[in-house]
């Protein structure tokens, strides 16, 4: 459980002339939750999109199981890899977003079916009953013929993470899960990740929801103008705050 | 002066019949035709670099810019001067399947840039590659969006073709023309006409609106 699943080390990331991400390096071993806190464009959402190659990097290098995604690096030189590659890459790590994303023309299984059938190319009976015990796994067993238009907010959610995890991902990526939620349905979506860090899943969790982030992470970081500025467990980074902008921060932000 | 009609009417059938299958046959292979090329100009025009962006908008901007008749009428005896010659079916057919190709390649277009940012992300963060996308989460929703377009397009393309009939295919118009040329019952004949084609085209808006609710996003 110890062999580390995520590398990240130096990375920096730039829109133009704006840096976004300012040197970041985090390790995630097999098993680790670790939460990421910050406000806003304080470079935490683009950090995930970064490990799920849905942003280009300029610097820097992400280590998944210990090889490099994305780009490649000989004699000195980088190049990102082809399409085909990005896209190998990037089922080795599951996403989940603040705006569920579900495909509204597809039922709820559908949805967790999808990929299963046309990217791991398992049958159509396979592939109905993972989604059928990812449904059962995060509360909806009977909501597998619905679609995502009939289901609320906090159902959609647990229909996104389930179709992120059916695909067995080596780490789980939460941008921002609950912030599109009604405040009575967040609970339900939470409650399903904590679950997940129970049974060991590797996860990243960007959120605003500093209670859970204290519950659920190993490690919580707080990331201010592109780079990590502290790091800690949930004990030192809620209880004993140092910094200033730190305390600042949760300051400003219910607990 | 019905009896008359009708006397006429039971003579002409086999040819009306002909007419009407011909505007069909007509219609429905320059609307397959025209969807087909149009989704890949669509796809161009939507995910083509600056290059094939430029050579499908140009495309789409002159067929759209230009009237159905002249397209035919420019396949018809324009084409020959360059060695490509088309018989009239042929280059009514080819005309009206570029002109619905226009509307169908502009029409999804719009459609595939209205799907929300999000839906490709979650297929690429799935692991779909680009065309399995394209294939099952930007194309389904698409295509749902841009139905109406599409069935008005067709029921445009059923009216086109009676412009053929000036090339000399021997369509629904034409048909009528040598009838009453014969017997000279032009409202009769011009009346059963515009029927005829009415419900054709309201067949194809029924039929479009049943298969929309059919498909909706529930």
């Amino acid at each position: 459980m110890t062999e580390r699943v995520l590398e990240i080390s130096k990375l920096h990331k730039s829109y133009g002339d704006h840096k976004v991400l300012n040197g970041v390096d985090l390790d995630l071993n097999g098993g680790d939750v670790i939460s990421i806190i910050g406000s806003s464009g304080s470079g935490k959402t683009t950090l995930l999109r970064c490990v799920n190659l849905l942003e280009e990097f300029q610097e820097g290098v992400i280590k998944i199981d210990g090889r490099e995604i994305g780009y490649s690096n000989s004699k000195g030189k980088r190049s990102k890899v082809n399409n085909k590659q990005v896209t190998k890459d990037r089922a080795l790590t599951g996403m989940v977003f603040q705006s569920f994303n579900l495909f509204p023309h597809l039922s709820a299984a559908e949805n967790i079916m999808l990929a299963l059938r046309k990217v791991q190319k398992k049958s159509k009976k396979e592939s109905a009953e993972i989604a059928q015990h990812w449904l059962e796994r995060v509360g909806l067993p009977d909501r597998g013929s619905s679609f995502p238009g009939q289901l609320s907010g906090g159902q959609q959610q647990r229909v996104a993470i389930a179709r992120a995890i059916a695909m067995n991902p080596k780490l789980m990526l939460f941008d921002e899960v609950t912030s599109a939620l009604d405040p009575e349905l967040i609970n339900e979506v939470l409650d399903v990740i904590k679950s997940l860090a129970v049974e060991g899943m590797t996860m990243l969790i960007v959120t605003h929801e500093m209670r859970f982030a204290y519950e659920v992470s190993k490690k919580v970081i707080f990331m201010n103008d592109g780079v990590i500025a502290e790091q800690g467990t949930p004990d030192e980074i809620f209880k004993n705050a140092s910094s200033e902008r730190l305390t600042a921060f949760l300051k400003n932000t219910r607990f | 002066m019905s009896t008359g009609f009708f006397n006429e009417l039971w003579i002409s059938k086999m040819m009306i019949f002909r007419g009407i299958y011909m505007c069909i046959f007509v219609s429905f292979t320059a609307i397959l035709i025209g969807t087909i090329i149009g989704v890949f100009v669509g796809l161009a025009l939507t995910y083509g670099n600056i290059f094939t962006r430029f050579f499908a908008r140009a495309y789409v901007d002159i067929i759209r810019g230009i009237p159905v008749l002249v397209l035919i009428l420019t396949i018809y005896f324009v084409l020959p001067v360059i060695q490509i010659n088309f018989t009239a079916l042929q280059a009514g057919i080819t005309s009206l399947a570029i002109f619905s190709s226009a509307q169908v390649a502009e029409m999804l277009r719009g459609g595939l840039q209205n799907i929300p940012k999000g839906q490709t992300e979650a297929a690429k963060a799935v692991g779909l590659g680009f065309s399995q996308t394209f294939i099952f989460v930007t194309l389904p929703q698409a295509l749902r969006q841009v139905l109406p377009t599409w069935v008005n397009t067709a029921v445009e393309t059923v009216k086109g073709s009676t412009l053929i009939s000036l090339i000399g295919v021997v369509e629904i118009t034409l048909v009528m023309q040598q009838i009453i040329g014969r017997n000279f019952l032009t409202m009769q004949f011009y009346a059963l006409a515009g029927l005829i084609y009415f419900l054709i085209c309201y067949s194809i808006e029924r039929g479009g609106k049943y298969v929309e609710k059919k498909v909706a996003i529930k």
